[in-house]
This record gives structure tokens, sequence and C-alpha cells, in this order.
């Protein structure tokens, strides 16, 4: 597993599919809940810190240029305690990946076909999705090279489509209840598109080509996904107004609807949902990958790819059962998921990063 | 019937398991493996069982809830202001 092939074109892009995947049709109902017609800004103010968050990574796994995050955490913690985060890790995995295809049948038996069981459509994804990991990195890694530019190109039309539609009074008043409810919605976004890419340090930097000039690569991925993010927050509440969406399940969908120019030119919205379902299946790979990558170095499975076909089969039981119901879920998302993933994404590399200097102050040279 | 289907599947796909992947773990005696496989493949057995006998199985997103339940007034007046 510990073979140098990523280039840094390829983690550009699985560092912005991973930034976009996760957020982009679901985070912008919550932060136009919280901020109103202001979420635009709470976007921009993630975007700026979750630039210094992934800079702040990239300097701490550049101290273990052989070393994924699960040996990281092994070295600085110690046997016991770095195991249970470990475990921690695997569960935060393997959650997130039945909760992604939930996603996607979801939206499927919601949006467009009421009839068809959940089940079907998770199974299909989840087949794709097994198939994807067992490939291997690399040439998922290729693969999302390819994701990147049709997701991003879709998007980008389906945006400048919509533009025709914009009100600018909806923006209106800018800063009406001050600064403090964007901040707080930029938590919302961040939760989904920056902390998630906790993920990639999994391969950063043991799986890289050439990992001096990679960190600028992984930094540049993220602003562009983050970018992304911000049009399509930004564009629902210019187009919509922050009523509507924060109160509809899937905003950016809700958004391309609203695409109609002259009588040929309408009912595309479904360009938005494949460049969210090709940028989803990039980040949901990247988890199993972790996940399965990390259970392997913990249990010392000598060949992991063997455990896939049970761990998928596991998956698509599970993403029957892990939400059962669409209030629940907007439930779990504020009382889970945000508290979850900051412990894993943020607290968990900052006491790394700390625990990481005290060695080094207290034995006086590199750990 | 729903739920038959996704019972049958799931029974499906194991036993296919069972039969084509894991004999092979145990002759080249990859025991790790073959643990983590019959976990796997008994825990999605569970949980389809649990959808046709209709006997609820403890959620992991409850345990997620569970665990910061202590935070819970502090989440609330930090993202649910509205």
């Amino acid at each position: 597993m510990n073979k140098k092939i990523i280039t840094n074109k390829q983690l550009f892009s699985l560092a912005a599919g991973g930034s976009i995947g996760g957020s982009v049709l679901v985070s912008a109902p919550l932060m136009a809940g919280i901020a109103k017609q202001d979420a635009w800004i709470g976007a921009l103010i993630a975007l700026i810190y979750g630039a210094c968050y992934i800079f702040m990574l990239t300097c701490l796994s550049s101290q273990f240029p052989n070393m994924n995050f699960v040996e990281i955490i092994q070295t600085l913690l110690g046997k016991w305690l770095g195991s249970a985060f470990c475990v921690y890790y695997i569960f935060l995995c393997i959650l997130l990946s039945a909760h992604i295809p939930w996603y996607v049948g979801d939206f499927l038996t919601t949006m467009v076909m009421p009839e068809t069981p959940q089940y079907f459509v998770n199974a299909i994804y989840i087949i794709a999705l097994a198939i994807g990991v067992s490939y291997g990195l690399e040439a998922f890694a290729r693969a999302s090279e390819i994701f990147l530019k049709a997701g991003s190109f879709l998007f980008i039309l389906a945006m400048v489509l919509v533009l025709p539609n914009a009100h600018i009074g909806n923006l209106q008043p800018i800063l009406e209840n001050g600064i403090l409810p964007p901040l707080k919605s930029s938590v919302v976004l961040s939760s989904f598109s920056t902390f998630t890419l906790i993920i990639l340090l999994m391969i950063y930097p043991s799986n890289i080509n050439e990992p001096k000039k990679a960190s600028k690569e992984f930094v540049k991925g993220y602003i562009w996904g983050g970018f992304i993010s911000f049009t399509s927050i930004f564009l629902s509440i210019l187009v919509l107004g922050w009523n509507i969406t924060s109160k509809s399940r899937y905003a950016a969908y809700i958004l391309a609807n609203e695409i109609e120019i002259g009588v040929i030119f309408a009912r595309i919205e479904f360009i938005v949902f494949a460049s969210w379902i090709l940028t989803q299946f990039v980040v949901n790979v990247l988890y199993f990958y972790a996940g399965i990558s990390s259970l392997a170095h913990l249990l010392k499975l000598k060949q992991s790819g063997k455990v896939i076909l049970p761990l998928s089969l596991f998956l698509l039981a599970l993403a029957e059962i892990i939400f059962p119901g669409n209030i629940y879920q907007e439930n779990w998302i504020v009382f889970g998921w945000v508290p979850f993933i900051i412990t894993l994404g943020l607290v968990l590399p900052l006491c790394l990063f700390i625990v990481y200097w005290i060695k080094r102050l207290v034995s006086g040279k590199q750990v | 019937m729903k739920n038959t289907l996704f019972f049958l599947f799931v029974t499906a796909t194991t036993l296919i398991i069972c039969v084509t992947v894991i004999p092979n773990l145990l002759k080249k005696r990859l025991y790790p493996e073959f643990w983590v496989s019959i976990v796997a493949l008994g825990l999605s057995l569970l949980i389809s069982f649990s959808k046709v006998f209709d006997f609820s199985v403890p959620n992991p997103s409850d345990l997620i809830l569970w665990i910061y339940s202590p935070l819970k007034g502090l989440i609330q007046g930090l993202l649910k202001q509205g």
C-alpha cells in the first residue's frame, strides 16, 4: 500500500472533489437557516480559515513523510490511546461510507423515482463503489481527474445558465444581524467540506510522487472546491432567496430547476445532480479506501483487498438502517455530525501537533 | 414485500461470498481477513433479518448522538439560532 503513485495533479483533483462532494447539494439549506441572506459571507469565511486549516494539516503530515494518518496517531499517542483513536477513526470512515449512499438514494427516490425502493439505488451505487475501491488507489486517482473536470464543467454551466434569474434584492440587507450568524453558518459548511479532508492524510504525503510541491496543490484543490461550494450557496440565495433555500432539502437542485432559456433549454436540472454524484463518488471511495486501509493497518491484514466485498455488503445493510427518516437526519447533522467531525477533523490534529512539539522539545530532536 | 426483496438480496450475496471468497481465505491462512469478513457478513445478515422480522437493531448514528449528548445545549445555542 505504500507505493508512491499519486501525482500532484491527482492530489489536486482528489482534494477538490472531496471538498465539493460533501457540501455542494446538502449544506446550503442549513447555512441559510442559520445566517439567512448572509450565508454566502459564511461560505467566504469558511473558505479563508479552511485554507489555513489545510495548511496546518500539511505542516503536520510533512513531518512524517513515510507514514499515513493512522501510523502518525499511533506514533504520537502511543499504542493504547492511539489504537482507541484509530478505532474511532475507522468508525467515522465506515459510518460516512454508508451515509453517502443514503444521500444518493434519498435524493433519487425523493426527486426522481419515488416508487423505487431506496436500497435498489443504494445497491447499484455500492457495487460501483466496491469496484472503484478494488481497482486500487492509482486507477481511482486517475478517474478522479476526469470526474473533477466533468463535474466542475457541468456545475459552472448550470450556474451560468441560472444567472439571468438572479435578484440582487435577495442579498439585502447585508449583515443585518452583525457578523455572528455568518460565522456560525461557516462552521456548518466547514464540517461538510473542510474537516472531511482529514481523510486525505491517509494518502498524503506517503503515497505522493513529489511530496515537496504537493502541499501547494492540496491547498489549491481545497480552494477550488471551496469556490464551487461558495458559488452554489451564493447563487441559491441570489436566485431563490434565503427562505426557499432554507426550506428545500436539496437547494442546488431546486436552483437548477429555475433554468429556462427559450423553450428548448429547460428541464436540464439534472446536470447539477451529475456533477454532484461524480464528486460525491470521489469522497465516498476516499472514505471507504481510508477505512479499509486503516483497518488493514490496525488488524495487520496482509491482503486487505479480500475484505472489500463483505464490507460493501455491510455498507448496503447499514445504509438501510442508518437514518430512520428525514427529520432524524436533519437533527443528526446538527447534533451528531458537526461535533463528531470537529473532534476527529480539528481537535485530533491539533492535539497531535501539540504532542509532536512537546515530544520534540523534551527529546531535543526529531521524533 | 419491499423488505423481503432486500432480505433475499443480502442473503443471496452472503451465500455467494461464503462459497467463493471465504474458503480461499482459510486455505491461505489469512485469519484476520477471515474474521473481519465473518463479522461484516454476520452484521449485514442481522440487519436484513431485522427488516423482515421487525425487530430493532442498535443504530450507529444513535451512538454518535449519545456520545455528544452532553454538548447538546451548547450546539443548540450555537447553531439552531435561526
